[in-house]
């Protein structure tokens, strides 16, 4: 049992012991933070097995920015901070899958591998890497770079109401509430464009029933439209 | 040491991803003609797939990441024209506002760029790479319509559920180079020795992984939900390129990789609860959502013989999403901008008042269950149960045969339902057909919309009789 | 060359009328329609002398555009064209309830390519599509311009008529896969294929033809089709449409399969017996006047299915002289009901009776085509029926000639009942004070009349042609 094996042993269970926490637990900040823990045993088992740059890149992107990115959504949507009941869904079907699948993928690793004895690689130096991806992976990096400037726009999009936001049809319809928002109190009342009267050249069948006066319509879209996440107030 | 690159093979994704940058630089410099940008950029997509040589490049030493050929270019090519279809549908929306215009284009001309990745894909990363650039402007146009109810559910539904797959087909790809130690779509073969258990899991997570995007059961329970929450542009592109992508992807795996089983279950399980659930559908979107989920089950189909029913899934597929972007586009045209699908009873007697749309929709029916005069769609039926018959796989051409009676029924119910006298109301009037005709008003339909429509139908029809063309270029 | 025109026309014309058709104003269409049904009467009668055709369409499916006419579909064409024109001309006199004629004009000429391709179609794949061409033309038909039950009736039937086709479907690519060719003139005798794909083919055809034909016990799609069915959907579906069965299990279940032919021949002139007696004793029951006649079309097509049983060469020319009689009067019969249930309002026998005082002229037609239809020497029913009886007899099947014989005598019961019910007693109500036969039904029933003279007195007219090629088919015993 050399020194690597215990170390990965020992960040394998807090990766996976902070993991079990994290969905377990019923409070969404200290949620985070075991997503914090967890990741970071990630990066050391990376940099147990010499991968310093995927360990580093690691801690970048997946500790620094989403973590702090979700932690940042939470405060500012206001999200409950204390334990809030419907975090946490019934357990047994997805410890029992969870367990399934887990025992079935160590089962099949122990099949196939056993107790092969594998010697520690070359260290995976930022040379390594470079080589790697871009000898042999170019493509796929390039084609990503799309995929995130896309992610980034839609991102933008989903977060910004205001960017193009829909004439109101004569009849608002309440949003459903999404799954993962607890009921906000909506306390800050958004900037919302006022309604142009919208010119209607053909009249089309409007199954819902119509509100009863427009201002009153636009003060009910305003308090029953849960806001979505990621509200940057006075951009 | 690099490899070497082929910008003119390229041609295809520069254009598209070109295509999808011009869309910005045109919403940031003019704020106008964004939508034009994006019609003209899929255009030349499409020219530059034909045009392109069919060459490989990313290369090391023989295993290439960009694998050309006519097969590949034709696939391309249809993205691209998907692409320029939905975009031309989606003019009546976009203009009165009902998504940011520039965003919009550019999110579905990025997902183009994947679309046409996927088509040339060489190796699994870039397959996976590509199916999430395919995939992931979709999850936020799905949800654009969050005012309304069952928009933002649809969105979530949605992301989630393709989240999970591309993480469940990511575990197979890792496991599959586990066992192999190649992730090269020309040299994938199963695991020998120790590693075969390890080998036929990776191959089984990946199906599985690739599945939910082309939503066979039970991977499918996400599609109704989200194509009816969608904007109805938006559900034909997910109906027919989302689709198409994963059609790519499933095909790329059984090539080379033994999966005769779980594709056969897949297939047989896909069409008969499609076909099942869709004849008790009510809305006209979700109809059309089951009624392509029964449709990949019989692109799934000829798949069980591996690469020898490839050509023949291919050829299905194609023929189906003309068939299917002509049916979304002829909703989209009666039912307008503004508005969700609606119920099949909004549609009686649309048949009488639109001439030409109700034609449109009935040939698009009669293609998707396999009847004159939707030719194509009988060419589709007959190339997958001739591959299943060449290939040993008499008793899944029995199904496929069972499934398409079964499926006639519903197509048949919505096209009667067209021409059906209109319902008597309750109270009793002069004239019913005046009153109807004024609270069902005929629809003014965009002239881009009609555009979409004349192309997509004279492509089906010219298909139809002539589907030679696409075999040909399927074959090379 | 010219040859090879003239049988392209034979199909293209109806197309290029069909799409004519429905572009121009209501009554002119009609009456357009009526003159290309008359043009591909006159190229149908003349395909006789043309030549075969075989085009490339599409390699990959193996599917030629192989046309050709013989001696075993020359009548059948004829007699399609023939009905085609006759329904137009009634069309244009005469639209039902429900659509506009134009369309109607329409679809049954698109009916007329679909069931003239069968007839012409060389190739399995390309008979498979204008196999499935009529579907839903047919559907269309009933579905709008139908009697009171016409949705479930039309539904009903097309969703039978699919399953029989895709069975078809499975079958011919049986035979491609095993054969490596779907030309059904390199197929013939057999084309090389082992016993069981033989006999698996055949089984898979028997079951589509049967759908189709209708074979009893699969035939319950066609009461509740023929009765909704418009006058001229009527004419054309038991003149015709059934007729693409028959001729389905001649040129392809004995011609392409004749071992698993062979092999079945016995199951099959059982069912034919049991559809014979079947037809005739449900037929005694029934009380609404189309129903009747769709009943009579189940046990006639019981002798047509034992003479193509028996698989003796009078066997077949029983089949095909029986196709063509029955084609002729059911058409003729399917007329003269439509023209009483539209002058009655009602098609109920008890509501119906004494039509030999109010409309003589009208009762005697009746008669003659009821006794035509029983199989009266000299008329063009009798030959069918006596010749499957002959061959049953000479293949050794002595039983069921017994019985398709006693059925044969059943059919002249309901017969002379329906006719003493409708033409004999007094006058009903319904059938007082009715129209005279208009000009127009004259030109529509006269060459109908005739022809039926004339096959019964001259079988000869359509046997002979036969002749040759019942060698092109073999495997007779």
């Amino acid at each position: 049992m050399t020194v690597a094996d215990a170390l990965l042993l020992a960040l394998g269970a807090i990766a996976v012991g902070s993991g079990t926490l994290v969905v377990t637990s019923s409070q969404i900040v200290r949620a985070g933070l075991y997503l914090v823990i967890s990741l970071g045993a990630m990066a050391g088992l990376y940099l147990v097995l010499g991968a310093e740059l995927v360990a580093w890149v690691q801690v970048l992107v997946y500790v620094g920015a989403v973590v702090v990115l979700l932690l940042f959504a939470v405060m500012l949507t206001r999200a409950p901070i204390g334990p809030s009941a419907d975090l946490d869904r019934p357990a047994w079907p997805a410890l029992i899958v969870g367990g399934g699948v887990g025992l079935g993928l160590a089962a099949l690793f122990v099949d196939a591998f056993r107790w092969v004895r594998y010697g520690m690689p070359a260290p995976g130096t930022t040379e390594r890497m470079g080589a790697e991806l871009f000898g042999n992976w170019v493509l796929p990096f390039e084609v990503l770079s799309i995929l995130l400037l896309s992610a980034l726009v839609g991102a933008i999009i989903l977060s910004r109401p205001d960017i193009g936001a829909p004439k109101p049809e004569a009849a608002p319809k309440p949003a459903a509430p999404k799954p993962e928002a607890a009921p906000k109190p909506e306390a800050q009342p958004q900037p919302q464009p006022q309604p142009q009267p919208q010119p209607q050249p053909q009249p089309q069948p409007q199954p819902q029933p119509e509100a009863a006066s427009k201002p009153a319509a636009v003060k009910q879209q305003l308090e029953k439209q849960p806001e979505p996440e990621n509200q940057e107030d006075g951009t | 040491m690099t490899q070497a690159v082929n910008n003119l093979a390229l041609l295809p994704l520069y254009a598209a991803a070109g295509t999808a940058l011009l869309v910005l630089i045109c919403d940031l410099v003019f704020a106008r003609f964004q939508l034009v940008a994006g019609l003209l950029g899929a255009t030349a997509t499409v020219v530059c797939a034909f045009l392109a040589p069919a060459r490989d490049t990313f290369c090391s030493a023989d295993l290439c990441s960009w694998v050309g050929s006519s097969r590949a270019a034709l696939l391309a090519a249809l993205f691209a024209a998907l692409t320029a279809g939905v975009l031309a549908l989606s003019a009546g929306a976009l203009r009165e506002g009902y998504a940011p215009v520039g965003e919009f284009c550019f999110l579905l001309t990025c997902s183009m760029a994947g679309g046409v990745t996927v088509a040339y894909a060489g190796d699994l990363i870039t397959l996976i790479v590509g199916l999430e650039t395919l995939t992931l402007p979709l999850y936020i146009l799905v949800g654009l319509r969050r005012r309304l109810a069952g928009g933002s559910s649809a969105a979530v539904t949605f992301f989630l559920i393709s989240v999970i797959s591309t993480a469940v087909a990511l575990l197979g790809a890792a496991l599959l180079y586990i066992a192999t130690g190649s992730l090269h779509l020309s040299a994938l073969t199963a695991g020998t020795g120790r590693f075969t258990h390890l080998g036929t899991v990776g191959t089984a997570l990946l199906i599985i992984g690739f599945a939910f995007k082309i939503a066979a059961v039970p991977l499918h329970a996400w599609a109704p939900t989200t194509y009816d929450g969608a904007p109805i542009p938006v559900a034909t592109y997910l109906s027919t390129a989302s689709k198409l992508g994963g059609v790519i992807a499933l095909a790329a795996v059984v090539q080379r990789l033994d999966t005769g089983p779980i594709m056969a279950v897949l297939a047989v399980l896909t069409m008969t609860v499609g076909n099942l659930v869709a004849l008790r559908q009510t809305r006209m979107v979700r109809l059309l959502a089951w009624s392509s989920v029964a449709q990949a089950g019989y692109i799934i189909a000829p798949l069980v013989a591996g690469s020898d029913g490839v050509e023949a899934a291919f050829a299905y597929a194609i023929l189906f999403i003309l068939l299917e972007f002509v049916a979304f586009a002829v909703v989209v045209a009666l039912r307008g901008p503004a508005l969700d699908g609606g119920t099949l009873d909004d549609y009686r007697g649309a048949g009488r008042r639109n001439k030409w749309l109700g034609a449109a929709l009935v040939l698009s029916f009669a293609g998707l269950a396999g009847l004159p005069p939707g030719l194509a769609g009988l060419f589709a039926k007959i190339t997958v149960i001739a591959s299943l018959i060449d290939t040993g796989w008499g008793w899944l051409a029995g199904v496929v045969a069972l499934n398409a009676v079964i499926a006639l029924a519903y197509y048949i119910r919505v096209a009667a339902l067209l021409y059906a006298p209109i319902k008597p109301v309750g109270i009793s009037v002069v004239d019913p057909e005046l009153l109807h005709r004024a609270t069902h008003p005929r629809l003014p339909v965009p002239a881009a919309v009609t555009a979409a429509l004349v192309v997509g139908t004279a492509a089906a029809i010219i298909f139809g009789f002539a589907p030679q063309a696409i075999f040909t270029l399927l074959s090379r | 060359m010219i040859g090879q025109v003239l049988l392209v026309a034979v199909l293209a014309l109806p197309a290029a009328g069909a799409l004519v058709t429905a572009l121009l104003p209501e009554r002119t269409a009609r009456i357009t329609a009526t003159v290309f049904a008359a043009l591909t009467l006159i190229v149908a009668a003349s395909s006789w002398s043309s030549q075969d055709v075989s085009w490339l369409w599409v390699p990959r499916l193996g599917i030629n555009f192989h046309l050709g006419v013989d001696g075993i579909s020359y009548p059948l064409v004829v007699l399609t064209a023939l009905l085609t024109v006759l329904c137009c001309a009634y069309t244009v006199w005469k639209v039902p309830e429900g659509g506009s004629g134009r369309t109607l004009s329409a679809l049954i000429l698109v009916l007329e390519v679909g069931i003239l391709g069968t007839f012409l179609a060389l190739d399995l794949v390309l008979f498979f599509v204008f196999f499935e061409v009529v579907l839903l033309p047919m559907y269309a038909v009933i579905a709008g311009w139908g009697g009171p039950n016409r949705r479930a009736a039309a539904r009903k039937f097309v969703l039978y008529t699919l399953a029989g086709s895709v069975l078809l479907l499975l079958g011919v690519f049986t035979v491609v896969a095993a054969a490596g060719t779907s030309d059904m003139s390199l197929l013939a005798h057999g084309g090389g294929l082992s016993r069981t794909t033989q006999c698996v083919a055949f089984t898979l055809f028997a079951l589509a033809f049967a759908v189709k034909a209708p074979l009893w016990p699969l035939h319950t799609w066609l009461p509740a089709a023929h009765t909704e069915a418009p006058t001229v959907g009527s004419v054309l579906l038991a003149g015709v449409m059934l007729k693409m069965g028959t001729y389905g299990l001649i040129r392809i279940g004995i011609g392409v399969t004749p071992e698993g032919a062979y092999w079945a021949s016995w199951v099959l002139g059982a069912f034919a017996v049991a559809a014979i007696v079947a037809g005739s004793l449900i037929c005694l029951r029934q009380t609404e006047l189309k129903r009747l006649i769709a009943y009579s079309s189940v046990g006639h097509m019981g002798f047509v299915l034992l003479g193509i049983a028996t698989q003796t060469t009078a066997g077949v020319q029983a089949a095909l002289i029986g196709n063509v009689a029955h084609g002729i009067i059911t058409g003729l019969l399917f007329f003269l009901a439509g023209a009483i249930k539209d002058r009655a309002h009602t098609g109920d026998l008890a509501d119906l009776g004494g039509l030999r005082e109010t409309a003589p002229r009208l009762a005697g037609l009746v008669g003659f085509a009821c006794i035509a239809s029983l199989g009266l020497p000299g008329l063009a029913g009798f030959w069918g029926e006596a010749f499957a009886v002959f061959a049953a007899l000479e293949r050794g099947w002595t039983t069921f000639a017994v019985v398709a014989a006693i059925g044969g005598a059943l059919t002249a019961l309901y017969f002379m009942r329906l006719l003493r019910k409708l033409t004999h007693g007094p006058a009903t109500p319904a059938l007082t004070g009715i129209p005279a036969i208009t000009r127009t039904e004259w030109l529509a029933w006269s060459p109908l009349i005739v022809l039926t003279l004339a096959v019964g007195l001259v079988p000869a007219l359509v046997l002979t042609p036969a002749l040759d090629s019942l060698a092109l088919i073999g495997a007779l015993r």
